[in-house]
């Protein structure tokens, strides 16, 4: 019964709950969902993480590759990010190209990765060889929010790779890793993470699962660190100011708890 | 759906978010219901380009609306500005200030209410900054929308049907020179 009334009025669905300040979830209206951060998930890459918001799952990984720097900067690594959203997290994705939604993560990971790590850390022989990592998002599970979740994923992953160290053969010319050779942690200079909130009918909802987005107006999402800098924001709803205020501030709050549930779970020092 | 052509070259991944931008834009704006099982493609072409490119598209998009007609819940307009090395703000910035910005902010308000209904912002900035720039904007925003109004009274007046709603132009005294 209660199913019939969600599949055919979703809206009026989710406000008969809103009115007693509860989500069709349970959450209180202002509540997150459980956050689990597993770091070095993927053993055969430099560096991975898998995050959990309820039931949303992804997992990011970094690949190492060398590369040949770009003619603008060639002491500099690059850092390429890409999303995939397949078929298996979510029935409404099928296979082929990449679905617009994982086409707008990966840019909106690449704006907030550009800065987040020393590129000149990745030069191995300027003007011929540096690192590239390929950053590999998957979302194993899409029930809502996937975008904070990749990026956590991201800062996890990144925060969590190790580069190994590089012989350079001087006849040849040819760069190998060194097997079994020390590692260098790679050094961020911030750690990103997002904090998205949905808005709908006059509230704000943060952490929204997949029924919420389906019938969303809008949303908010805005990328601080540690040191609460805003690095980027992504609005497309129609928010009063003092809306936005009081979004900002639990953005703020939120933030700062996903940025503690990070650091307890990166406490490593050695590879 | 919506499609951005560079000013040279081919498919350009960088106006991919700019695509993006553009279509949530028209999914807050346009009225669909009026116009079931109907596509409405937006199809933007630079001719050139000096910075504030985000927010001259969502201008020329509001524009383009009002010319094709569709029914719309508001005007928009959107503003565009940079924050510089002393933490100072450039608005409505050209080229050279975007590459020298710590960051960028484009935001489009809606004429009814004056909220914001869209933010696109980049860089290294600060809560209390891109407040600033929030309320700011909107005088900027003003500005936009009385050179709509002027635009479209100059468009209209060339047609007699309107000529009699609009206000009426009162040529200068000529002043006779001394």
């Amino acid at each position: 019964m209660a199913d019939d009334f969600r599949y055919a009025q979703p809206k009026q669905y989710q406000r008969l709950f809103l009115k007693d300040d509860i989500r069709p979830d349970g959450r209180p209206v202002t509540g997150c969902r459980e956050v689990k951060i597993h770091c070095n998930t993927v053993s055969s890459a430099l560096g991975s993480a898998m995050v959990c918001f309820g039931n949303t799952r992804v997992i990011a990984g970094i690949k190492g590759r060398f590369a040949e720097p770009t003619i603008n900067n060639p002491s500099s690594g690059y850092i390429i990010p890409n999303v995939s959203l397949p078929g298996l997290c979510n029935t409404k994705y099928r296979p082929g190209m990449p679905v617009d939604k994982a086409i707008s993560i990966s840019h909106k990971l690449e704006s907030i990765s550009t800065d987040v790590t020393d590129l000149m850390e990745l030069c191995i022989v300027p003007g011929k060889v540096v690192w590239c990592l390929y950053l590999d998002v998957v979302c194993i599970n899409d029930d809502g929010n996937v975008l904070d979740a990749a990026v956590l994923a991201m800062t996890a992953a990144l925060f969590n790779t190790w580069l190994p160290t590089t012989h350079i053969n001087e006849e040849t010319g040819l760069v190998t890793v060194v097997p079994g050779g020390e590692k260098t942690k790679m050094i961020l200079k911030f750690l990103p993470v997002t904090v998205t909130l949905s808005v709908f009918d006059d509230v704000t909802l943060p952490d929204p699962c997949e029924s919420e987005e389906q019938i969303e107006a809008g949303t908010v999402t805005c990328c601080v660190d540690e040191n609460s800098k805003m690095r980027a924001m992504w609005a497309s709803a129609d928010l009063p100011d003092d809306m936005m205020a009081a979004a900002l501030l639990y953005i703020q709050k939120r933030a700062s708890v996903l940025l503690s549930v990070l650091r307890k779970v990166s406490q490593r020092d050695t590879p | 759906s919506s499609g951005i052509n560079a000013e040279y070259g081919g498919i350009n991944a960088e106006y991919g978010m700019y695509e993006e931008a553009l279509e949530q834009t028209c999914q807050q704006i346009i009225l669909t219901s009026q116009h079931p099982r109907t596509s409405i493609q937006v199809i933007a072409q630079i001719e050139s380009e000096d910075g504030s490119l985000l927010a001259v598209m969502k201008n020329a998009l509001c524009l383009a609306l009002m010319d094709a007609g569709l029914p719309m819940k508001a005007m928009f307009a959107a503003v565009s500005c940079v924050q510089l090395e002393n933490d100072e703000l450039a608005w409505d910035p050209t080229l050279d200030q975007e590459d020298e910005a710590t960051a960028k902010f484009t935001i489009v308000y809606e004429c009814t209410k004056n909220h914001a209904i869209f933010v696109n912002c980049t860089g290294v900035t600060s809560v209390e900054q891109y407040v600033l720039v929030l309320q700011k904007g909107r005088q900027v925003a003003e500005e936009v929308f009385s050179f709509y109004r002027e635009s479209f009274e100059k468009l209209l007046r060339r047609d007699v049907k309107f000529q009699m709603l609009l206000p009426p132009i009162i040529k200068d005294e000529i002043v006779e020179p001394e």
